[in-house]
């Protein structure tokens, strides 16, 4: 069964970045493209397949990409799923406030495309591998 | 030495007490004296008193004993004593022997008028030369015998028809009739011409060693004339003449009654100064307690003030000043507290604002950037091929601003992230944390060889991590500006510099022209063109932020083409 990735960002630019990265190296997986956190959990609620993985942009209008978590941590149903956080800012301080809401993983977007790619693969190979041994690996630093 | 706490009130007692007792010793005695004077007076009035009481008595016994002379004489004429001597000799035997017992008549003489004794009656004294004594008027007659004084009332008297002939009548004055005559208690005595010869205590009472020591002594004449031979003279204790409680009182209980009323006089006042002294103390205690209580202390301050301009009311005044000063100086404290504090609200709501500001910046102006830069990369990625040499490096250059760019705005992010990072001082290694920074620059650059100098035992109490930060941008500077030096050398040290420890980081590189060292240390102010030397312009302004913030100072020292020395100071 193709995997399903949950793609949540406001900015269609990085969306297609993001996209593009992940459709380069992995082809087995399948991106589902959310552009608000409302859209997110709309499609997290109404799909029968779970999201292997979600990737969350951190400032979004409406809805951050926090308040998207809380809602995922809450839901007995969503509790569980890897939730990667991402973000433009520099800012030390969104890590501690992405990781104590409950995310499994924090990532500055690279300014740089390649470098982009290299963290996205390296990502999604820690998060996509517990789909075959169920363990459960540490985040990223 | 440490003196024992003794309240006013208690010493002003025991004063008082001493003070009572020296009061009434003194005033005590005086007035004793004062009133022995006037005791004396009294008694010499009381005596006179006396004096008085006796001289009337004593004019009674006379007017008695003339009476009854006289009666004697009317008896002797109608006796018709010459014509019938028998008949009236018993006839007056009779009747003396009845009249004359207890009235001291002890003998009656009657003589012609040339001086013969015609009749006698008594008996016991001698007659020689009597009626010659008596024919000179004599008063009295002291019979020079017995020692025996009478007291002599002469009358004319008719005998018969013989004509005129005298008779005189004799009282005894003696012990028994002073007896009667004394009140209890007083002594009379009577002398003739000085020699005492009765006393109403009898024979005892003309001892010398019975007259009383603490006795007043008046002296009358018997038959009020001043010239009487005969006196008698009258004596009285004076426990006598005043009751024993009249002596107390005058003696002692008037001074005692003037020291007490003294006592409590001045013992009301000092108690009334110890209480507005207590009062004072308590306010002093209330003002400088933790919990001061402002009605009270000016209630005690009040009540050790009030209704008074002494010393006690100046002191609690100054006090009253004193304290006002201060309050008025608390409030202002608080006031300008109360400025600080809205400084400081305001000053954080800047702070918030910058925040806010900050982080738009990093994020919101870097994701257009990053989608010049990313879709830069993808069209050489997806369309590379179909691009010349000139499109290539057009392309190339878009990506190449673009990450200058960025990397300028994370530096500009940094140097505000210097400015409101939290300073935490520690000891740090600054030897060590330039050794490290050194190994990462080699490591960025392996293909060049820089020699390097660290010096020993530089430790610094400072804030680690800025001082990594601002460390770290003196040694890439350093690495960067050595780029085309031959043999490039860089040293981190300090020297003792007017008693302060001044660390350095040198190299010889570029160097600097001097002319700009006053701009150096500005944000975005290169000395060099990103052509010779990139950068972003903010180290040098990161590293005097970092410095400054710690309180130090930092400068530079350099030429062209002679290298760079940055000094700094924590």
């Amino acid at each position: 069964m193709t995997p399903i990735l949950l793609i949540v960002d406001d900015d269609p630019d990085d969306m297609a970045f993001t996209t593009r990265v992940i459709g380069k190296k992995h082809k087995e997986v399948r991106c589902v493209e959310a552009f608000n956190g409302e859209a997110a959990l709309e499609f997290l609620a109404n799909s029968e397949i779970l999201p292997a993985v979600v990737l969350m942009d951190l400032k979004m209008p409406g809805m951050s990409g926090i308040d998207v978590l809380r809602r995922i941590r809450a839901d007995k149903r969503l509790s569980h799923l890897p939730v990667v956080i991402m973000t433009n800012s520099m800012l030390d301080s969104d890590r501690s406030k992405a990781l104590s809401a409950g995310a499994d993983d924090f990532m500055q977007k690279a300014f740089d495309l390649r470098r982009y790619a290299e963290e996205i693969a390296a990502r999604l190979e820690r998060w996509l591998a517990p789909m075959e041994t169920s363990g459960h690996p540490t985040p990223l630093t | 030495m440490m003196l024992k706490r003794r309240s006013i009130a208690v010493q002003a007692a025991r004063r008082l007490v001493f003070s009572l007792g020296l009061f009434v010793i003194v005033v005590g005695l005086s007035t004793a004296a004062f009133y022995r004077t006037a005791l004396d007076k009294a008694a010499t009035e009381r005596a006179n008193d006396l004096r008085a009481f006796y001289v009337s008595r004593l004019t009674q016994i006379e007017r008695d004993w003339e009476v009854q002379a006289r009666d004697f004489r009317v008896r002797i004429e109608y006796a018709r004593i010459l014509e019938q001597p028998h008949t009236a000799v018993l006839n007056l035997q009779a009747f003396m022997t009845v009249q004359g017992s207890g009235r001291n008549f002890r003998y009656l003489l009657i003589g012609s008028q040339k001086g013969e004794p015609i009749f006698r009656f008594g008996k016991g004294m001698s007659s020689a030369g009597l009626i010659a004594q008596l024919m000179e008027g004599a008063d009295y007659y002291l019979d020079a015998e017995t020692r025996q004084l009478y007291r002599v009332y002469e009358e004319p008297i008719w005998l018969g028809n013989q004509g005129m002939g005298r008779m005189w009548v004799f009282f005894r004055i003696d012990h028994a009739l002073l007896g009667h005559l004394a009140s209890p208690g007083v002594t009379l005595s009577v002398a003739y011409n000085g020699t005492p010869l009765a006393s109403s205590l009898g024979a005892r009472g003309l001892l010398p060693q019975v007259t009383m020591p603490n006795a007043r002594s008046r002296t009358l004449p018997w038959r009020g004339r001043a010239d009487d031979p005969v006196q008698m003279t009258i004596s009285a204790p004076v426990k006598l003449l005043f009751s024993t409680m009249e002596l107390a009182l005058a003696v002692s209980v008037i001074p005692v009654l003037d020291g007490l009323i003294l006592w409590f006089a001045l013992g009301t006042w000092l108690m009334g100064h110890t209480r507005r002294i207590n009062a004072l103390d308590r306010a002093l205690r209330h003002a400088s307690g933790k919990t001061r209580d402002r009605r009270d202390m000016d209630q005690n301050l009040r009540a050790a003030s009030a209704g008074h301009n002494d010393e006690i009311h100046a002191v609690a005044e100054t006090f009253r000043r004193t304290t006002a000063l201060r309050d008025e100086v608390e409030r202002r404290n608080a006031n300008l507290n109360d400025n600080l504090r809205r400084q400081n609200e305001q000053l954080e709501a800047v702070n918030a604002e910058l925040e806010s500001f900050i982080y738009s910046v990093s994020h919101d102006l870097r994701a257009p950037l990053r989608a010049i830069a990313g879709f830069s990369t993808i069209l050489e990625e997806d369309y590379g091929k179909k691009l010349d040499a000139a499109g290539k490096d057009y392309l190339k250059r878009i990506e190449t601003c673009a990450t200058r760019m960025s990397e300028r705005m994370d530096a500009l992010l940094n140097l505000s992230l210097i400015s409101r990072h939290e300073i935490v001082c520690t000891e740090v290694d600054l030897g060590r944390l330039a050794t490290e920074l050194i190994a990462e620059l080699r490591d960025s650059a392996p293909a060049r060889r820089i020699e390097t100098r660290v010096g020993e035992g530089l430790v610094a109490f400072a804030d680690a991590r800025l001082l990594g930060v601002a460390l770290s941008n003196l040694l890439a500077n350093a690495w960067k500006f050595t780029a085309h030096t031959v043999a490039p050398c860089v040293e981190v040290d300090a020297v003792e510099q007017d008693g302060e420890r001044v660390f350095f980081v040198r190299d010889n590189g570029a160097g600097f022209d001097p002319a700009f060292i006053e701009r150096m240390f500005l944000p975005f102010h290169r000395l060099h063109p990103d052509t010779e030397f990139e950068g972003t312009g903010l180290g040098l302004a990161i590293v005097e932020r970092v410095i400054r913030r710690h309180g130090g100072r930092v400068w530079a020292e350099g030429a062209v083409g002679q290298g760079a020395t940055i000094y700094f100071t924590l």
